[in-house]
């Protein structure tokens, strides 16, 4: 049956080689289960053939480690640790175990066979989470939160999933939440009312409710604070050919990713990357260089460029710190379209040229040594930090709803700004409630399990 | 031993519809009552109507139901109310001659070949098990049936309170009962006192209406039943007079105080809060100088007037010396004194959505035992309960009324989702959904559903088809009926402002001082055509028109509402498996699991609405109840 009842497997680390593996069992069955794959190691040391012998675990302690051998069919498959956890002690809530094992795909494979082999199923993405959350161990928000830092990459990703598993969001959207049925509250007792309590001060309402759009606004500004730690900055990497964009790539990633030579026009593709700057994600786009190219190749190449800086949250424009800055720049800055770009001087390890034009207001670096590459990380820095040291605490589906939020506190006010009746602006602060409710789960809302659990990746 | 299908215990505002449904619907009825002569009875506020009573009424009435026909037929006085407050607030009230409502009601019920009634007290309810059988009545005598509806009123250990004199008593000149209480006891109902007052009755010639403010009746305002082109023709309607409470008014009942039956402390019972005595107006709002106070005639050519918003358990001195403190009651003469009623009601969260009783099958409750106030919000529980005790005896499913449909709904899933802590009271604001649930609609809600389950009459049936058919056409035209700016003289002319594109009938309406009539008008003048000529009456052609006009006018209104609602019934349609083991989950906190536990919600959506239970228990809920959704599923198909 597929229901609390049974009992589920996964890998609960990625799939792809590594050094170890771990796989998670769930449900009343695990530990039977782990007593059966799992055994310790005997060597008996025979004068003929050397042999191991095993030995059936006769008791295992919670939240002890053991170290023996993985058997499927009579065989060893693979050695590692196991650990059981005892109902409401364990991630899921339910008794479970963890076992290592090395991290070989094919390793894996066999092991999660061998325990459906004796009765567990295979769990779907996300949910040993929904049964954590089934079972009380965390919230709505909490195991949004851990989704996300299953995904974060760097501090800050970290540090805002950290934030929403403490429930800082439910709480700011709560406060949000209180305010608006405050607002309906007022507006409907004067409904049924308005003889006892008089009638609604309507211009004070509409005030009160055009404020809550305003700090319903200042989160969503901060919801690409959010995307920006969510999906990384993107920047594209700019400058006519040869000035050393794939190489300060390369730089800034500590890994030969974008291939580096001396002929003007090598990359043609562009390359995408994410790095951590300041503890910050930054999507980092290798562009063609950019010339007029009679080259169809190239050409194509180029007009790549143009979308990645399209679609690009920064644009780098880099030159050569020896030659400094010329009309050819000029002319690629003009071409780019953009209100502003950051101006980086490569090559600043090489001598300057005698008729060197100084380019105020860039970024001198050299990509091959890393001097001065210190300042972009500062600027990253700023970008992230410049918002307000609040971390936006925002994603999507949050975003999506209290952009509804708002549409329907604006039809509110501007109901109350008429000569109609008070009732109908209820209509619209009821659709405001109800809407924000479904953020924290007071609004029930059948699909809330869907939205959160499925879009994770991984058995987590 | 008579044998019936359904019983009904009570003939006030809940036991005749309750008994008139069953009835009407085939079931072989019997209504037992103390009194006959007491059938339809208004012991307190003769009137019908009101805000939100006015929709519950309309309701009852749409569904088949008789409060709406008789109080057409019995008015003395009727007007709309909440005017200007929008569509959704808008409805009707009516005074009732209170000699010629109740002769009406016996009436109707005397015309129904399918009920018996029968003049007796109930001694008990007959059960087999955890099920109702029948009743025993005083004398002995038994009636076996398969429902038992209980509508007992204020009649549990009834007691009246005049100032410090109390007696035993349902209200006045009818006697209490003692018996029932025990038999809900027995079976593990809660009980608790309640305590509901009327105000004193002043004599008509000693009133000096000249000095008094007017509310004129509007005859055209009515009708309240949908079957009715008009409220019956009577000889001569009654104005309804208003005066207000001042200083002397307050100060003499400030100075009394503590005679109050109420604030004498010799009544345990808690009051209405919606519906306060005059001595809870003064305690709790003391910064108000003065309250308005109307005065509504109770019959026709009687003497008996009825002075509402001063329901008072003070002494008869008192009331009299408060009354003569007001303009133009200064020589009035009392005819009978105020007095308040406390009583034994049930509590309702022990009942599931068709008022059926958790503990004891087959037995309904209805009306004020469960806790409420008003004969509109009696009546609306009367007509459910009947339905479902009908229903069961012939072994058909039951119909509950989903809150996003109707106020009927509202009312009983507030009652037995969140319980009862002061004698409620139907308020507009109770429904988050009510654009929809409007008065002028609840044909539209209701009338199918009554005509599904053999409640609603042929005639009625049909005048609903022709006005729905009505409607659908003039919605049609509208659409398809546009104006340009070929137009905007003619727009001019008749002082409308001018269109800059392409504009239908249907948005030219949305215009606030546009009528139906007036785009008629437009369209026959510009050529775009007539809609097809009305075939019916003119009552029905001027209801089809305020449809589509508020179609028209809240339309952007409408369709933000419809969009919460649609996600609300997702909720509602999420059904908790009967017998679904609460405390196998694991996940919910010990407050809401307490809570789950004793009301015992049929769906998520009740479960989301009980008091106090934490919205993320409400998400592991729903986990929960879809994968027992999702077991069932297998285990059926594994039978088959």
């Amino acid at each position: 049956m597929d229901g609390p009842g049974d009992t589920i497997v996964a890998p609960i680390t990625g799939p792809f080689r590594a050094p170890v593996a771990l796989i998670r069992v769930s449900g009343p069955d695990s530990w039977d289960i782990a007593r059966k794959v799992f055994s310790f190691r005997l060597s008996v040391f025979s004068e003929s053939e050397p042999k191991t012998e095993y030995r059936k675990p006769r008791t295992l302690e919670p939240r002890h480690a053991y170290y023996g051998a993985i058997i499927a069919d009579n065989e060893e498959i693979d050695e590692g640790f196991l650990i059981l956890f005892e109902e409401g002690r364990s991630y899921t809530g339910e008794a479970s175990f963890e076992l290592s094992c090395h991290g070989s795909p094919a390793i894996v494979r066999q092991i999660v066979s061998a325990m459906v082999g004796l009765g567990a199923r295979p769990a779907r993405p996300g949910e040993f989470t929904e049964r954590a959350f089934m079972n009380g161990r965390i919230d709505l928000t909490q195991a949004e939160a851990v989704r996300e830092t299953v995904e974060a990459a760097t501090q800050a990703q970290q540090r805002r999933a950290r934030l929403l598993r403490q429930g800082r969001l439910a709480q700011q959207v709560g406060a949000l939440e209180e305010r608006i049925a405050r607002e309906l509250a007022r507006a409907e007792a004067t409904v049924d009312f308005s003889e006892e309590i008089g009638e609604l001060d309507r211009e004070s309402a509409r005030d009160a409710i055009l404020t809550l759009v305003a700090d319903i606004e200042r989160t969503l500004s901060g919801y690409r604070g959010a995307r920006l730690l969510r999906e990384g900055l993107r920047v594209a990497i700019v400058g006519r050919p040869n000035v050393g964009k794939s190489s300060l790539l390369n730089a800034l990633l500590g890994a030969d990713r974008a291939i580096v030579t001396e002929t003007p026009g090598t990359t043609r593709d562009t390359i995408e990357e994410t790095v951590s700057m300041a503890g910050y994600p930054v999507v980092l786009t290798d562009t063609a260089g950019l010339r007029e190219s009679t080259e169809q190749v190239e050409r194509l190449g180029v007009e790549r460029s143009m979308t990645a800086v399209e679609t690009a949250d920064e644009v780098w424009m880099l030159f050569e710190d020896p030659a400094g800055w010329t009309p050819e720049d000029e002319a690629v800055v003009a071409s780019l379209g953009r209100e502003s770009t950051l101006l980086v001087a490569n090559k600043r390890d090489l001598p300057s040229q005698r008729k060197r034009v100084e380019r105020p207001g860039a970024l001198r670096v050299s990509a091959l040594t890393g001097e001065g590459l210190e300042q972009l990380e500062d600027h990253i820095r700023s970008v992230f930090e410049c918002g307000g040291a609040e971390i936006p605490l925002i994603n999507e589906r949050h975003k999506e709803d209290l952009e509804e939020t708002a549409d329907y506190l604006r039809h509110a006010a501007e109901t109350l700004g008429t000569d109609l009746p008070t009732d109908l602006a209820c209509v619209d602060l009821h659709g405001a409630l109800q809407t924000v409710g479904r953020i924290t789960g007071r609004t029930a809302d059948e699909d809330i399990l869907e939205r959160i659990f499925r879009e994770f990746c991984i058995g987590k | 031993m008579s044998r019936y299908d359904a019983v009904v215990i009570g003939s006030g505002h809940a036991g005749i519809e309750a008994a008139l449904a069953a009835a009407r619907m085939g079931a072989k009825t019997a209504c037992v009552t103390l009194r006959l002569d007491r059938i339809g009875h208004m012991p307190c506020n003769c009137s019908i109507g009101g805000p939100a009573k006015g929709h519950l009424a309309r309701e009852v009435d749409a569904l088949g139901g008789q409060m709406g026909v008789t109080i057409d037929h019995a008015l003395t006085h009727i007007r709309t109310v909440g005017t200007g407050k929008g569509p959704a607030v808008r409805t009707l009230r009516a005074h009732a001659c209170k000699v010629l409502y109740p002769r009406l009601m016996r009436q109707a019920m005397d015309s129904v070949p399918d009920l018996t009634l029968i003049e007796a007290a109930v001694q008990t309810v007959l059960t087999d098990g955890d099920r109702a059988v029948g009743v025993r009545l005083e004398d002995g005598r038994e009636i076996a049936a398969h429902s038992v509806v209980m509508t007992t009123g204020t009649f549990l250990n009834g007691v009246c309170h005049e100032g410090a004199r109390k007696k035993r008593a349902a209200r006045f000149g009818d006697d209490a009962v003692a018996g029932l209480s025990a038999f809900l006891w027995d079976i593990g109902i809660r009980t608790r006192r309640f305590k509901t007052g009327t105000t004193p009755r002043i004599g008509l010639s000693s009133i000096d209406t000249g000095r008094l403010g007017i509310q004129s009746c509007e005859k055209s305002a009515g009708p309240f039943s949908f079957v009715h082109d008009a409220v019956m023709p009577q000889s001569r309607m009654y104005d309804c007079f208003q005066t207000r409470t001042n200083d002397e008014t307050h100060r003499i009942i400030r100075e009394n105080i503590h005679l109050s039956a109420v604030y004498g402390k010799r009544i345990e019972g808690v009051g209405p809060r919606f519906c306060p005595s005059i001595e809870d107006k003064i305690v709790r709002f003391p910064d108000k100088e003065s309250h308005p106070v109307f005065l509504e005639i109770e019959e026709w050519d009687g003497e008996s007037v009825y002075v509402q918003g001063m329901s008072t358990s003070l002494p008869a001195d008192v009331q009299l010396a408060f009354l003569r403190s007001m303009r133009g009651l200064e020589d009035v003469e009392m005819i009978r004194q105020g007095y308040a009623v406390e009583y034994d009601m049930a509590d309702p969260s022990q009942l599931r959505p068709t008022l059926e009783s958790k503990l004891c099958e087959g037995l309904f409750l209805a009306g004020q035992v469960n806790g409420t106030s008003g004969y509109e919000e009696a009546a609306a529980q009367g007509i459910v309960a009947g339905i479902n005790a009908a229903r069961r005896a012939q072994g058909q499913p039951e119909v509950v009324f989903p809150r996003d449909n109707s106020y009927i709904g509202v009312l009983i899933d507030d009652l037995v989702t969140k319980g009862v802590d002061d004698p409620y009271r139907m308020l507009t604001g109770r429904s988050e959904y009510r654009l929809f649930l409007r008065h002028d609609n609840a044909d539209f809600r209701l009338t199918p559903i009554g005509r599904e389950i053999g409640l609603v009459s042929d005639a009625r049936w049909e005048r609903f088809e022709e006005k729905r058919r009505m409607v659908e056409m003039k919605r049609t035209w509208l659409d398809s009926v546009a104006f340009s700016v070929r137009d905007n003289d003619l727009l001019i002319s008749r002082g409308q402002p001018q269109v800059k594109t392409k504009t239908t009938g249907f948005d030219l309406l949305k215009r606030p001082d546009v009528r139906f009539a007036d785009v008629v008008e437009l369209a026959k003048e510009s050529g775009a055509g007539a809609p097809p000529e009305d075939v019916s009456g003119a009552r029905l052609v001027r209801e089809a028109d305020e449809q589509v006009e508020i179609q028209a006018k809240f339309d952007g209104f409408l369709k933000r509402q419809e969009a919460q609602l649609e996600q609300q019934r997702r909720m509602e349609s999420l059904a908790i498996p009967r017998g679904f083991d609460y405390s196998s989950v694991r996940g919910i906190s010990h407050e809401s699991l307490e809570k789950f536990q004793r009301v015992r919600p049929e769906t998520v959506a009740q479960a989301a609405r009980i008091p106090g239970v934490r919205p993320t228990d409400i998400a592991v809920l729903i986990g929960h109840v879809r994968r027992a959704h999702a077991g069932n599923r297998e285990r059926s198909i594994a039978a088959r």
